[in-house]
C-alpha cells in the first residue's frame, strides 16, 4: 500500500494532465485544474517541511558541533525564524522584513554572486593555455564573444560585435538546439518511466 | 621572471580586478555602445502598446543575480510608467517580490499609485506548475497582494483574470523556473508575447528562442540594460556598469595572454629536471 498508492496516484495524475493537453474535454480540464492547484498547496507545504529540516540540522550543528559550526548555525536558525515571524506577523512589507532583506540578505548573496568574477579571472590566468587546436578555438572564440559584448570591444575593432553574434547565433545555437531537443526527449523517456512504476526515486530511499 | 609570473598569487590578479573595474564605476569612460537589436524590439514593442494596457512582470530572480537585472528591470519600468501601462508583478521565486518593490521604487513607475496604476502581487510557490495556475487564474491564486490588499476589486486588475489579458510577459531570470517555463506555459499555449531581462550568462540558453521568435525581446546583462537606458533616456547603473564590465573583461583578455605568455616561456623547462611543466 505505501509503495502502490503514491505509483496510482502519479499515474492517474499524469496521465490526466496529458490527456488534457491533447483533447479538449471540460472534464478533462477541471482536472488537470485541480491537480495544478494542488501542486501549489504540496509545493507551499514542502516550503514548510524544508524548514523543519533545516531547523533540525542546525539545532544538532548547534548541540554537537564544532564552536564555529555553533555559531553558524545559530545565526541561521535566528535569521530564519526571525524573518518568518516578521513577515508572517507583520507583512513582508514591513520595515524590518524589508531592512533584513535589503541590508543583509540581498548583498550577501551579490556579494557571493560576484566573486566569482574573482575566481574566474585566477582560473583564467592560470588554466586558459592553448595546449591544443580545441583550446585554441575555445580561446579564440571566447575572445571576440568578450570583446564582442562589451563598448570597450566595438571601440578597439568594429567587427568584434558581428562576429560575436555570429558565434551566438550560428555554431552555439546549433549546439544548444541539440542539446535542448537532446533534453526534451529524455524528459519524455523520464515522464514515461515515472507513469509506468520503473523510475521510483521519488519515492524515496526506502523503496 | 616567467616562473614567477606563473606562480602569481591569486590575490595579486583578484587586486588587479577589484581596482580595474572600481575605476569605471566610480568615473564612467562613456564608451559608445550600439544598442542589441532584441533589447531594441522590446523597447518598440513597449512604445507600440497603447496606454491603460496591462502588461505582466515576473520577477523569477534571485538576490544573488539581481544586481546585474536590476538596471534592466528599472529601465523597462521607467518606460512602462511613461507609456501608461498598467504593470502587474508576479514572482515564482521567494525573493521576487522584495525585488521587485526594490525596482518599482527605483523606478518611475514608483511615483504612480499601487492599486491602479500597478500591483506588486507576490510570490507562489511551485514554480512551474505555480506558472500554470497563474495563467489559468490571476485573482484565485493572489487573492491579496504582496502588501495584504485584497485583488477582488483592485482597479489595476480589472478585466485581467488570466494572463490571456495581458499584452505582454516579462520575464526577469537568472535561471529555472524561468523563461522556458514560461513559454512552455504561458507562451506558447495562450499566445501570449514573452520577453525577458536576463543575466549575460543565460544569454546562449536563451538565443534559440529569439530565433524561433517564442521570445519577442530580450535586455540582455549589462550590456542590455544600458542599451535599454539610453533609448529610455535616463542613464543609470547599467552605462556605469558596462564601462566596469568592459575594463574587466579586457583585463581577464590580458591576464589569459600573459598567462599563456608565461606558460609557453617555461613550458619543458622542468622537464629535464624531473620537475613540474
Amino acid at each position: 500500500m505505501k509503495r502502490n498508492a503514491p505509483l496510482v496516484l502519479s499515474f492517474i495524475a499524469g496521465l490526466v494532465m496529458i490527456l488534457a493537453f491533447f483533447f479538449e474535454s471540460q472534464t478533462l480540464t477541471v482536472a488537470e485544474n485541480e491537480i495544478q492547484n494542488y501542486g501549489v498547496i504540496l509545493a507551499a507545504f514542502a516550503l514548510g517541511i524544508a524548514s523543519v529540516n533545516l531547523i533540525q540540522v542546525h539545532a544538532r550543528n548547534i548541540s554537537r558541533g564544532t564552536t564555529l559550526e555553533r555559531v553558524y548555525s545559530a545565526i541561521l536558525i535566528v535569521s530564519l525564524v526571525g524573518m518568518a515571524l516578521v513577515g508572517i506577523t507583520k507583512g513582508q512589507n514591513h520595515p524590518t522584513f524589508q531592512f533584513w532583506f535589503n541590508a543583509i540578505m540581498a548583498p550577501s548573496q551579490s556579494t557571493v554572486w560576484a566573486l566569482g568574477a574573482f575566481y574566474i579571472a585566477s582560473a583564467a590566468f592560470r588554466a586558459f593555455k592553448i595546449k591544443n587546436v580545441d583550446s585554441t578555438v575555445l580561446l579564440i572564440s571566447a575572445a571576440i564573444v568578450m570583446l564582442g559584448g562589451v563598448p570597450i570591444g566595438e571601440a578597439i575593432w568594429g567587427g568584434f560585435p558581428g562576429f560575436s553574434k555570429w558565434i551566438n547565433d550560428i555554431p552555439n545555437m546549433a549546439g544548444m538546439r541539440g542539446m535542448m531537443i537532446g533534453a526534451g526527449i529524455g524528459a519524455i523517456g523520464a515522464g514515461v518511466r515515472m507513469l509506468l512504476g520503473i523510475e521510483r526515486s521519488y519515492l524515496g530511499r526506502s523503496e | 621572471m616567467m616562473e614567477r609570473i606563473t606562480k602569481t598569487d591569486s590575490r595579486v590578479i583578484y587586486a588587479i580586478l577589484l581596482v580595474s573595474m572600481i575605476i569605471p564605476l566610480l568615473k564612467p569612460l562613456g564608451l559608445p555602445l550600439t544598442t542589441p537589436a532584441e533589447t531594441q524590439a522590446l523597447y518598440d514593442l513597449i512604445e507600440s502598446i497603447p496606454s491603460g494596457t496591462p502588461i505582466a512582470i515576473s520577477m523569477d530572480c534571485s538576490a544573488a543575480g539581481y544586481d546585474e537585472l536590476a538596471p534592466g528591470t528599472i529601465a523597462v519600468l521607467t518606460h512602462a510608467a511613461r507609456k501608461g501601462l498598467k504593470v502587474i508583478g508576479i514572482s515564482v521565486i521567494d525573493a521576487g517580490p522584495s525585488l521587485l518593490q526594490k525596482s518599482i521604487e527605483a523606478s518611475e513607475l514608483g511615483q504612480k499609485e499601487q492599486g491602479i496604476d500597478y500591483v506588486n502581487l507576490g510570490f507562489v510557490a511551485g514554480g512551474e506548475t505555480a506558472m500554470a495556475s497563474i495563467a489559468r487564474d490571476i485573482k484565485g491564486m493572489y487573492p491579496v497582494d504582496f502588501t495584504g490588499k485584497s485583488t477582488s476589486n483592485m482597479p489595476v486588475l480589472n478585466g485581467v483574470n488570466t494572463l490571456q489579458d495581458v499584452e505582454l510577459l516579462i520575464c526577469v531570470a537568472t535561471g529555472t523556473p524561468g523563461v522556458p517555463e514560461w513559454i512552455r506555459q504561458v507562451g506558447d499555449p495562450l499566445k501570449v508575447p514573452i520577453a525577458t531581462v536576463v543575466i549575460a550568462g543565460l544569454v546562449a540558453d536563451y538565443a534559440p528562442y529569439m530565433q524561433s521568435k517564442q521570445l519577442v525581446g530580450m535586455v540582455p546583462g549589462l550590456r542590455g540594460a544600458a542599451g535599454y537606458e539610453g533609448l529610455v533616456g535616463k542613464l543609470g547603473r547599467g552605462t556605469a556598469g558596462i564601462d566596469a564590465q568592459s575594463v574587466g573583461h579586457v583585463v581577464i583578455l590580458a591576464l589569459v595572454v600573459v598567462g599563456n605568455i608565461a606558460y609557453f616561456a617555461t613550458k619543458g623547462r622542468g622537464k629535464g629536471k624531473g620537475g613540474k611543466a
